[in-house]
């Protein structure tokens, strides 16, 4: 599934006043991926999705991206293996690995640290100031 | 063997020695004594008797003449005779003569007793000499060597010196001690032959009673002159007749038939030896009346009685010792027939080609290939010939009893058990194959069907083959081939029974095998049940709540200036939050989401943290890398996860322990997870399914999913000692 919505940011007039910052959502669940696009194009950043890592390995592969935004737990290939093949095709891409869970975080967020994701976060602490603590670093970032 | 064994043979050897001696020494002592050949009084020099023939009838001597004189010497003084013509000074009546007569060797002039008393007293000695060599252990036998030996002793004087004149007075004390002996002894050993008579306390009552009686009886011949006599024969009588009834009670009331039949001619034997020295020399001599009865046949009567033990031996197998006296015979013949077909031909060549070494040569080397090839088909033919007279039969058919009784005991399988029906009783008893067939069929003409039933319903039908010799069964066949069956019968019941023991363990085995499968199917799909619940809770009502918290937080963004508002959907998103936890705790509960993602060795760590924390103990975890670990199957990851659960529960509530130690460890093949706690422990039972009577469920639960992996359980501990669980899988 690949959606382009950055329409939306501009039409609710958000104005971030940071550049355009283009994310994959990387989750199974269809309901979430709407509902964090809209948190996503609050913060006036440009959202593409996938259903699961293969489809997300296309994308990175055919579009130049700024961020991934990886669910843990998803069927087949699960969100950590996902982090290091998505890390194998672009070095450069931030990651983000997220769950519905959040019970040992600092368990998960080595993992994911060694898997090369930037962190690990639950879903219910994703929010607007979260996202924008996103752009900020990567504008801090060196490209 | 023990010392008192030893001793015990010993002392029998030195008997069967002694009387040998004894026996020579009467020969010798016969021979060396010198006498007239007329009936001397060696005390007073009386001549009782004169035979006809005799030199000092020639000479003119009557019975009642007394020799007065010696060639000048008086009688009692007279020594050192010599077989010399010597001269008799006599007194006859008033007169006194003078007559020249010749000494003897007393063994000429006494020859007639002498042999017999040789012939009786080896009979005796040799027939218990041959019980004992053949069953030196056995009691009865024993008693039956100790009887004959006495009575050999008791009879060789008494029987080798007729006129008691001439019997030195020891010679007297032995034979009466022998006879003595032998009688109390004839008792002891019809007490105990062929069944034990009595109850131990009884038995050694009886024979106290006997011995004393003996010596009693003993005493009173020694001491009471002519009375002493009559006292002791009656004991005599009564020991006898004693056991003559004792016997006859054992063979009527006691013995088993076949016991009987061996016992029949012993029996005869008895009565036929004791009946007539009874009423004719032993009844006259105690109402103190003339003999009927000569001495020395009351001596060459008793020889019967050993002779008969001795025909039973060999033909009814007293005793069980038949078999080396038939293969003795059996060898004598062939030693017999091979040396005469030697010595005939050779005399033959001696007599006409004395010097031809070459024929002697051709000859020996000839009758050595004759011999060699005809041995075996010889010896066959002499076997049966000597079997015919032994057994009565053509077979040896106690043999083949023993033989084939002992091969039936050792039967626990159907195919041993018809192997020895078919293929051993045909072979000994020298018959047709048979066969063993399953319920009742009816036999072919010159066949024997022998149905064999067990708890009284036929289970198979013998059919014995024909005779190879082309006779119909006999009537000892069939007993012997009923005794068989019977036998037969004995061995089937415990093949079926261990065959229903064999068919129920199986039975056992298998229901215990498909317990198993469905408590690993009871454990796998309620594993997968709870992973199914977990994906739907994950899937659906937490991703609900996760959504709504993020719809709230969109909302609440979008509304900084209504702070009312605000405040209700702040509530309202907490109330979402604090639901989604419990949630959570439901799903990590029914499924850990660290297991399916982070592998086993994170989610061990993040239970015990968890544990530690609840219960206060200390717990050290080492572990390989996680990432060496998610690759393991899902059923291995979540059942060893289970199982330290188990444990970690376990020892929280029965170990105390302070301190617990979780170590995995994978090499190539296997991945061991071991827990030890420093807690009071417990006594491991030696068999794993004790655990559950001891009331260790959990440790049995525990077992049973690491077997559901294909793992084994090592449990150790002792009391005060901790407890260490190791779990060691296949990967």
């Amino acid at each position: 599934m690949l959606l382009v919505s950055n329409q939306a940011a501009g039409r609710r007039g958000l104005d971030t006043g940071l550049p355009m910052t283009r994310i994959l959502i990387v989750d199974d669940q269809a309901a979430f991926r709407r509902q964090f696009r809209q948190l996503l194009a609050l913060a006036g950043v440009s959202v593409l999705e996938a259903q699961d890592i293969a489809e997300a390995e296309m994308l990175v592969r055919a579009t130049s991206l700024d961020l991934a935004v990886v669910d843990l737990m998803m069927p087949g290939v699960n969100g950590l293996e996902g982090v290091t093949r998505l890390k194998r095709l672009a070095p450069t891409l931030r990651v983000i690995l997220i769950s519905a869970f959040r019970d040992h975080t600092d368990l998960f967020r080595t993992a994911a640290r060694q898997a090369g994701a930037e962190t690990f976060i639950a879903k219910d602490d994703l929010d607007l100031d979260v996202v924008r603590g996103w752009q900020s670093a990567e504008t801090r970032a060196p490209r | 063997m023990t010392a008192r064994e030893h001793l015990a043979r010993l002392s029998l050897l030195a008997l069967t020695l002694a009387v040998l001696a004894v026996i020579g020494l009467v020969i010798v002592a016969q021979w060396r004594a010198v006498t007239l050949d007329c009936e001397l009084d060696p005390q007073t020099g009386i001549i009782r008797a004169v035979p006809q023939d005799s030199l000092c009838n020639f000479a003119g001597a009557q019975p009642g003449d007394v020799v007065v004189r010696v060639d000048g010497v008086p009688f009692a003084e007279w020594k050192n005779p010599d077989a010399e013509n010597h001269l008799f000074e006599i007194r006859r009546a008033d007169d006194t003569l003078v007559l020249e007569m010749p000494f003897t060797p007393y063994a000429l002039v006494n020859l007639p007793a002498l042999l017999s008393a040789l012939l009786v007293t080896l009979t005796y000695w040799g027939v218990g000499a041959f019980a004992l060599g053949r069953r030196p252990r056995q009691f009865q036998v024993r008693l039956f060597f100790l009887l004959l030996q006495s009575a050999a002793l008791g009879l060789v004087f008494f029987l080798a010196y007729p006129q008691s004149t001439y019997r030195p007075a020891w010679m007297e004390i032995a034979s009466v001690l022998g006879l003595h002996f032998a009688g109390a002894l004839v008792l002891h050993y019809y007490l105990t032959f062929p069944v034990m008579l009595g109850a131990p306390r009884q038995r050694r009552a009886i024979l106290g009673l006997v011995y004393g009686l003996m010596l009693v009886s003993l005493a009173v011949r020694l001491g009471l002159g002519e009375w002493g006599v009559r006292v002791s024969f009656l004991y005599n009588t009564a020991e006898i007749v004693a056991a003559l009834l004792v016997q006859l009670y054992a063979y009527a009331r006691r013995a088993t038939p076949d016991g009987r039949r061996r016992l029949r001619l012993v029996i005869f034997g008895n009565l036929a030896t004791a009946i007539p020295p009874l009423f004719f020399y032993l009844i006259p001599a105690i109402l103190g009346s003339t003999e009927r009865m000569p001495g020395w046949l009351v001596g060459l009567w008793l020889i019967i009685a050993p002779l008969c033990y001795f025909a039973a031996m060999a033909r009814h197998n007293v005793f069980g010792i038949d078999r080396l006296l038939n293969r003795t015979i059996v060898y004598a013949i062939l030693s017999f027939g091979i040396l005469l077909l030697y010595l005939g031909p050779f005399l033959l060549v001696y007599r006409f080609a004395p010097n031809d070494w070459l024929a002697q040569v051709w000859l020996a080397a000839g009758l050595t290939l004759l011999v060699g090839l005809s041995f075996e088909w010889t010896r066959a033919r002499v076997q049966r010939g000597v079997d015919r007279f032994f057994y009565g039969g053509w077979y040896d058919y106690p043999g083949v009893v023993e033989t084939i009784s002992g091969a039936l005991a050792h039967c626990i399988e159907r195919a041993q058990w018809v192997e020895v029906l078919t293929r051993r009783v045909p072979a000994l008893m020298l018959l047709r194959e048979g066969k063993v067939s399953a319920g009742e069929t009816p036999p072919v003409a010159g066949e024997l069907a022998v149905p064999l039933t067990f708890q009284n319903t036929i289970r198979a039908t013998w059919v014995v083959g024909a005779r190879r010799d082309g006779e119909e069964f006999g009537a000892e066949d069939h007993r012997i081939l009923t005794t068989l069956a019977r036998q037969a019968e004995t061995a089937l019941g415990n093949i079926l029974l261990v065959e229903t023991l064999r068919e129920q363990l199986a039975e056992i085995r298998a229901s215990r095998e498909t317990l198993t499968q469905a408590q690993h199917q009871l454990l796998r799909s309620r594993e997968d049940e709870r992973a199914r619940l977990a994906r739907d809770l994950h899937d659906g009502p937490i991703q609900d709540l996760v959504g709504l918290n993020m719809q709230l937080g969109l909302l609440l963004a979008d509304l900084p200036n209504h702070p009312d508002q605000a405040g209700t959907l702040q509530a309202m998103r907490g109330e979402v939050r604090a639901l989604l936890g419990e949630l959570r705790q439901v799903c990590v509960d029914l499924r850990p989401p660290m297991l399916d993602t982070l592998g086993l060795g994170a989610a061990l760590r993040a239970h015990a943290e968890e544990w530690s924390a609840q219960t206060g103990v200390a717990v050290d975890l080492a572990s390989p890398p996680d990432a060496t670990l998610r690759a393991l199957p899902s059923e291995v990851a979540v059942n060893l996860y289970r199982v330290a659960q188990e444990v970690l529960a376990n020892i929280a509530r029965h170990a105390h322990a302070r301190h617990v130690a979780i170590r995995l460890a994978r090499d190539e093949t296997r991945l061991t997870v071991t827990i030890r706690d420093d807690g009071c422990g417990f006594d491991v039972p030696a068999n794993f399914d004790e655990l559950a009577t001891q009331g260790h469920f959990g440790l049995v639960g525990l077992r049973e999913r690491v077997m559901l992996i294909g793992g084994v359980c090592v449990v150790e501990s002792a009391p005060n000692a901790g407890t260490t669980v190791q779990i060691a899988v296949p990967v």
